[in-house]
């Protein structure tokens, strides 16, 4: 029998009666103040769970103010209100050809602004998360990013969607390469072509068993993203992988479900708990990080509007 | 476990400590180099405590940092504040504290019910009074124009009930047009800004001028008084409450476009359907058509509501007749009877007969 060196460096400590405290106090305040508190209340939480994750014995520290966040909050929703504006005004205009472009511009709007959504989420969201008093941080690109995006939107388009694995390969390499965690590095090796196999069969499967494929063919994409995930200190790579099953997965979600149903939302903060738990400590490193001489690289980051328009956009990052 | 650990901001590597809070300064000693740093109290950039580690931030970024994690943590936290001129911030406030959490769900609670009956809904129909009169019409035309292209119209009937109404001599806020719609269906209804539609299918069932009369100017009564704009505006308002309370940010505005466009299926709440039948009997009064022709209609839609067809008439957009005809009924105004308007009977049978036609 191998004997397994892998490490779970990972874990979760969330505690369900916190967060769901959290939770219900957040939203209170949110309903009090018409939701102008959600800045303050998507801190707490982050703060919350980064707080409860340890890798190596210590924990993450998530570093945004609500003042940060409200800025941001702001920014994204003048944004996003331009578009509704100009959706608005089309409807009533009386006129079907400007109805029909107000469609496409509101459509082709929201398509934009993806690339920043998700520039601005790593750029924030990494800046102001720390291990270990290091900094971790986003070197990406703008305007490079929204090349990628670009060229491989049209090729998705032009192929009917076929190309959208090699697209999401092609985002995940460009971002992962320029994470930085102090002097560490990450890198993506997935292929366009595993993923599209992955996606391809877990469509027809799942259609074909009712689907209950569907747990094997998340199985399937969190490994695709995790174990072709690399860590680099000092030019030696370290590699990730998932241990997560498909039956895990089966329980997590159904449970979830139930819940999430029979305590009217109220127990939402228990699911979030655990599928933070089975993520993280189903995360294995093939050997552990020097923790003592990683250092600190990255500058100070100002700016959290991307952060909310993902928010907007439903898109879920970390 | 209980540790204290100090980090210089440079590398990770962590240095095991002790601390001692003073009144104005935080000394710190490295257990491996028996080294003391002193931070001030004032210059501390944060000193923020999530359950049970503590995390105080000192200097430029990048910032030195020390983690206490374990039970002394509140007990530093505490030291620290009282000293110190930050703000608390202790995300976890709330342990230990029970009764309070139970205390503020309650009142979530009771807060929630509150906003969702009445709170909100009067927030969103005082909003529609932003909306300026042009923009009211202009939604009102799009929408008519969208639904006259799926529906068929019955064009000399529109004519002669717009006749009827310029015969009235009526001069009301809002530009009225009434359209008539070839369908067995025994309905109308008012959209923003003057657009009123009229099926084929009430008026076959109506006797009396009078009755026709009724319906428009309950009708009317939706348009002048901004019936539609204003549940438009309760009814996206309560699915915004209900995104936000979910959290669904997205959720918001696409509630509030799936809303204009159910627009002609709106079903008013009682109190605007009484509204409407109020106003109407004395909009009937002032242009001198006797109102018992309102509860002759609401008998023909009491009739319907009793009718097979149960799916999309009348009662669908119209709730509660039988308390409608009561409420008619009490007030003595319905019993007022002008004599016979023949210009206006001649109108009702040329469009009884325009509907008849094959
Ligand atoms: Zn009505």
């Amino acid at each position: 029998m191998e004997y397994n060196t892998w490490k779970k460096s990972l874990k979760f400590h969330g505690n369900h009666g916190d967060l769901v405290g959290l939770r219900i106090l957040n939203n209170i305040l949110k309903i009090i103040t018409l939701g102008f508190y959600y800045p303050w209340a998507k801190v707490k939480e982050l703060k919350y769970m980064y707080n409860e994750t340890e890798y190596m014995n210590s924990r993450f520290v998530f570093h945004g103010t609500g003042k940060e966040v409200f800025k941001g909050f702001i920014k994204a929703l003048l944004i996003i209100g331009v578009l509704y504006a100009f959706l608005l005004f089309s409807y009533t205009s009386n006129n079907p050809t400007l109805v029909y472009v107000g469609i496409i511009v509101f459509n082709l709007g929201f398509f934009a602004l993806i690339p920043l959504a998700l520039h601005g989420t790593l750029k924030y969201r990494l800046s102001r998360t720390s291990w270990r008093g290091i900094h971790f941080g986003y070197r990406g690109n703008l305007k490079e990013i929204y090349g990628i995006y670009l060229k491989n939107i049209l090729l998705t388009i032009l192929t009917f969607g076929i190309y959208s694995s090699w697209m999401r390969v092609a985002l995940n390499k460009y971002t992962r390469s320029n994470i930085r965690f102090g002097s560490i590095q990450f890198t993506f090796v997935g292929k366009g072509v595993d993923l599209f196999l992955i996606n391809l069969k877990g469509i027809i499967f799942s259609i074909l068993t009712i689907g209950i494929y569907s747990f094997w063919f998340y199985k399937n994409r969190i490994m695709f993203e995790v174990n072709n995930t690399k860590i680099i200190q000092d030019g030696k790579e370290i590699n990730i992988r998932s241990t997560l099953t498909a039956g895990g997965i089966f329980k997590l979600l159904i449970v979830n479900y139930l819940i999430v149903v029979f305590t009217f939302g109220i127990g939402t903060g228990i699911a979030i708990n655990r599928i933070a738990r089975v993520l993280f400590q189903n995360i294995e490193f093939e050997e552990d990080i020097n923790a003592d001489s990683i250092l600190q690289t990255e500058e100070e980051y100002k700016d959290a509007s991307g952060d909310d328009i993902a928010g907007m956009l439903d898109i879920s990052i970390i | 476990m209980e540790q204290i650990l100090y980090f210089d901001g440079l590398s990770s590597r962590a240095w095991p400590c002790k601390i001692d809070v003073r009144k104005e300064e935080i000394l710190i000693q490295l257990d491996d180099t028996l080294e003391i740093i002193c931070w001030k109290i004032n210059d501390l950039i944060s000193n923020e405590l999530t359950g049970t580690t503590l995390t105080i931030k000192y200097g430029e970024y990048p910032h030195k940092t020390i983690e206490i994690i374990g039970e002394s943590a509140l007990l530093y936290y505490e030291l620290i504040s009282k000293n110190s001129f930050l703000g608390r911030s202790n995300v976890l406030w709330y342990r230990k504290k029970t009764p309070i959490i139970i205390g503020l769900i309650f009142l979530f609670f009771c807060l929630c019910v509150f906003s969702y009956w009445t709170l909100i809904p009067w927030l969103g129909e005082k909003a529609t009074l932003l909306v300026p009169k042009d923009t009211e019409i202009k939604l009102g035309e799009s929408i008519a124009e969208n639904f006259k292209q799926t529906e068929e119209i019955n064009k000399e009937s529109s004519k002669l009930l717009n006749q009827l109404l310029d015969s009235l001599q009526i001069k009301e806020s809002y530009p009225i047009k009434i359209t008539v719609v070839n369908s067995p269906t025994v309905n109308a209804f008012a959209l923003p800004g003057g657009q009123i539609f009229v099926y084929t299918g009430i008026i076959q069932k109506m006797k009396h001028y009078n009755e026709l009369v009724a319906l428009l100017s309950h009708e009317i009564t939706h348009v002048t008084h901004q019936h539609s704009l204003k549940s438009l505006g309760r009814s996206a308002a309560t699915s915004i409450f209900i995104s936000g309370l979910f959290g669904d940010i997205s959720g918001i505005s696409a509630g509030i476009l799936d809303q204009a466009s159910q627009l002609k299926q709106l079903r008013y709440s009682r109190e605007l359907e009484t509204e409407a039948d109020q106003h109407g009997v004395d909009f009937m009064l002032k242009y001198k058509v006797s109102p018992k022709g309102m509860v002759d209609l609401m008998q023909i839609l009491d009739g319907e509501s009793e009718g097979e067809d149960g799916f999309m008439n009348y009662l669908s957009t119209h709730p509660e007749t039988k308390e409608r005809i009561n409420a008619l009924k009490s007030d003595n105004q319905i019993n007022i009877n002008f004599k016979e308007n023949q210009s206006l009977k001649t109108i009702f049978s040329k469009i009884q007969q325009s509907i008849n036609k094959p």
